[in-house]
């Protein structure tokens, strides 16, 4: 039913991954061009770095040597001397420890803290004890590293101490050496002498001696230098240590990297939301066209059978539903489903919307849904329900149009077989009074009497049809003008219906009439309604019952009532047909009880005047197995209404 | 209307009693060879009398309690096409006039002119 229109959707995922990309690269770029930007400044700031760094180690290491050679100096055979001199370097020097041996043994170790846990396995260290041994051999300090000092690599200085008069051949000073000193100095000390400016984070510093290397590894040096240690020639390499990278390109990417993840997550988020309220529109866009749709659709037919399967299936398939009914009001306001798609769950939302035209309620739709509809929706399925009571109503109106077409048709079929039927009915009745008439007439004197007795009589039962049909057609005449009126009064019901049956037996020539009536029994009723309902009553059994048979009429007292009966041995009134027969021109069309007396209208007649008696009447089973038909006639006015309104 | 048959007998068909007995009455009143073959007041009644009563012709009233005379006449033609059969009926209009003529129905007379019955019955009866 809905026309469909293509929306054509963003594309901001593949515009926010563009966007993070390009900022990804970007920042890619940005952070080559720092780094590179970088190491070009890094490398000329950093050489000088390490320029003076190397400077300031060398110079560190020549004043360590210088003090230690001084200590030694100034040693005499006395230690005391010796351990002031010491004190006096460690306090103000990067000297930590001096250490005092003798012939390998440690006699003294001096610090200006205190501290000697580990310098007695300092001095036993193989390269040191290496260095007692050159010192003494040939006089002068001599500088070792690494040796280990708390675990740390440090650089131990160690000069003689000899007599002053004492040192002038080998022999002499060997033997006359009173001891050794040693001053052990850490290398992060003497790297990092305090209150000098440091290298730039990352740096490493590699020194590289006779005995050992000292510090970590250094990727591409930036300065290789020598320095004096002593008598030794130490190579010092000053460069970056091959994890202390510069980070700033990485800096950058990385910033960049954060930056388009960001703008990613942000260019998403706002195309979800912006997906969602196209969604959100794109669904309002539908509803509308679907009311659209559905109101021109609803108009296209006045069958609810097929206006209502389509409707159904389109509002759950806009709505997302699962389940639509729809329920008609009738006369009393009830409700009655008349078309369900779909079946609802126990868990679903469930919407009644009543179908309303003015003031009056002539359906409700109701839908049941998994989802909780939201307000828009819940008006959306209000306009639909809107369209939906005006489809109905008409609908409504125009079936009860057929049905009014069809009874008029029918009326008016039943109209022209009563007119077919009275034409006959007339024909037949004057022409058999005239044909007996001129036979009479012609043939009088040849005629024995039985035959024209017969002749006779003959003319008065026709002339009494006639008569019937004529008061029928007359009454009906009245009843159709709405100018019938009967004027109630108390009669006894029994004498009437006494002569009026005799006067009515014609009607029934053909059948043995029996007439019981109570004398006593008293009705309030018309004499001129209680004649034309006894003539009915006998008429139809005359019609309907074969001949021969008996016909009984009968009047009795009924509880208040007083009761006028006819019975007959025809074939009865169906069930079925016991109101139908009521109806004016209806006439029982059964092969063994239809007849081709009788205009159809006199079981009408009957009940107009038993109507505006105040009487009731029945049709029963008479005890023969044909027809009873009752009259209950009251037996004291019944209110204001029986004799005035008529 | 060449030599007149010695006898010409009718079937009368109709559902009303004075009706079968004004035309027999007249049938019988014109003598000279006309007869009641047989009366029949319904189709049924109608197609065992003339099985077993053999008419030259049948009056046949066109409102009949179980059927029409019309369909009496169409089953009778069909067995018998030579059956001689006058629509004596009280409404006669064009359309029952041409069906009975399609049907081969000899003629069509309002009851209101009983009195040509007799001579119908000769011009319709069995030829001489």
């Amino acid at each position: 039913m809905a026309v469909r229109t293509r929306r054509l959707r963003s594309r901001a995922p593949s515009t926010a991954i563009s966007f993070a990309v390009v900022i990804v690269l970007a920042s890619t770029v940005i952070a080559v061009l720092s780094q590179n930007a970088a190491n070009t400044h890094d490398r000329e700031v950093e050489r000088g770095r390490a320029a003076a760094h190397i400077a300031r180690l060398g110079a560190q290491l020549s004043a360590t040597v210088a003090w230690t050679t001084e200590v030694a100096a100034d040693a005499s055979t006395d230690v005391t001397s010796i351990a002031a001199a010491a004190l006096r370097v460690t306090t103000s020097g990067p000297v930590e420890a001096f250490v005092l041996t003798r012939d390998g043994v440690v006699q003294r170790t001096i610090t200006a803290s205190g501290a000697t846990s580990r310098l007695g396995d300092t001095a036993a260290d193989p390269v040191i004890t290496a260095a007692e041994a050159a010192a003494i051999a040939d006089g002068t300090t001599h500088v070792v590293a690494p040796v280990s000092l708390d675990g740390a690599p440090a650089i131990a200085v160690v000069g003689p101490a000899y007599a002053a008069d004492d040192k002038s051949t080998l022999e002499a000073r060997r033997a006359s050496h009173p001891a050794v000193v040693i001053g052990l100095v850490r290398f992060a000390t003497l790297r990092h002498p305090p209150d000098q400016p440091t290298l730039w984070p990352g740096a490493a510093v590699r020194i590289i001696t006779q005995q050992g290397t000292i510090g970590a590894a250094v990727r591409h040096p930036l300065l290789t230098s020598e320095v004096r240690a002593g008598d030794a020639v130490w190579r010092v390499e000053v460069g970056n240590a091959p994890s202390g990278t510069p980070i700033v390109g990485w800096l950058v990417f990385l910033t960049g990297l954060i930056a388009a993840a960001a703008v990613f997550l942000a260019m998403r988020r706002q195309h979800q939301e912006r997906r969602r309220a196209e969604d959100e529109v794109d669904v309002r866009s539908r509803q509308l066209e679907m009311i659209a749709t559905t109101s021109a659709a609803l108009q296209q037919s006045l069958n609810l059978a097929e206006l209502l399967p389509t409707f159904a299936v389109d509002v759950s398939d806009e709505f997302g539903l699962a389940s639509v009914s729809i329920l008609v009001a009738d006369d009393h306001g009830d409700f009655t489903e008349v078309f369900r798609y779909g079946r609802p769950l126990r868990a679903d939302e469930t919407v009644n919307v009543d179908l309303r035209r003015g003031w009056r309620t002539v359906g409700r739709l109701t839908v049941h849904s998994s989802q909780p509809l939201d307000p828009v929706s819940v008006q959306s399925l209000q306009a639909i329900a809107d369209l939906l009571a005006i489809a109905v109503t008409n609908a409504q109106l125009y079936q009860r149009e057929q049905q009014a077409v069809a009874r008029l048709s029918e009326l008016d079929a039943l109209k022209n077989a009563f007119l077919g039927t009275v034409s006959h009915e007339l024909r037949t009745a004057t022409t058999a009074v005239q044909g007996f008439g001129e036979l009479l007439t012609e043939h009088w004197d040849a005629m024995p009497d039985a035959r024209r007795r017969e002749l006779a009589s003959r003319i008065r039962r026709q002339a009494g049809s006639l008569r019937h049909l004529v008061d029928d057609l007359l009454d009906y005449a009245r009843l159709e003008r709405e100018s019938l009126r009967v004027s109630p009064r108390e009669l006894v019901l029994g004498d009437i219906v006494q002569h009026l049956a005799d006067s009515f037996s014609p009607l029934v020539s053909s059948h043995e009439l029996v007439v019981d009536v109570d004398p006593e029994v008293v009705a309030w009723a018309d004499p001129i309604a209680v004649e034309r309902i006894l003539a009915n009553l006998l008429s139809n059994a005359g019609k309907y019952a074969p001949p021969a048979t008996t016909v009984t009429v009968t009047v009795a007292r009924h509880g208040d009532r007083a009761r006028l009966s006819v019975a007959d041995e025809g074939p009865g009134i169906p069930l079925e047909d016991r109101r139908r027969v009521f109806v004016r021109f209806y006439r029982l069309d059964n092969s063994e009880t239809i007849r081709t007396h009788g205009a159809g209208i006199g079981l009408s007649i009957l009940r107009d005047f038993a109507d505006r008696s105040g009487a009731e009447v029945a049709i029963e089973d008479a005890p023969g197995g044909g027809a009873l038909i009752i009259v209950d006639f009251p037996t004291a006015p019944v209110g204001a209404t029986t004799a005035e309104d008529m | 209307m060449g030599v007149a048959p010695r006898s010409n007998r009718a079937l009368i068909v109709d559902d009303d009693d004075d009706m079968r007995f004004l035309l027999r009455v007249l049938i019988e009143a014109a003598n000279e060879g006309l007869a009641v073959a047989g009366e029949a007041r319904t189709a049924q009644e109608a197609f065992e009398q003339w099985r077993t009563q053999e008419p030259d012709v049948v009056v046949l009233d066109n409102r009949m309690p179980d059927c029409s005379g019309l369909d009496v006449a169409a089953e009778m033609l069909a067995e018998r096409p030579d059956q001689s059969i006058i629509l004596f009926t009280a409404f006669l209009d064009d359309e029952t006039i041409a069906r009975a003529e399609a049907l081969g129905v000899r003629a069509c007379l309002s009851k209101d002119r009983y009195d040509e019955l007799p001579a119908a019955l000769w011009q319709y009866g069995p030829a001489a």
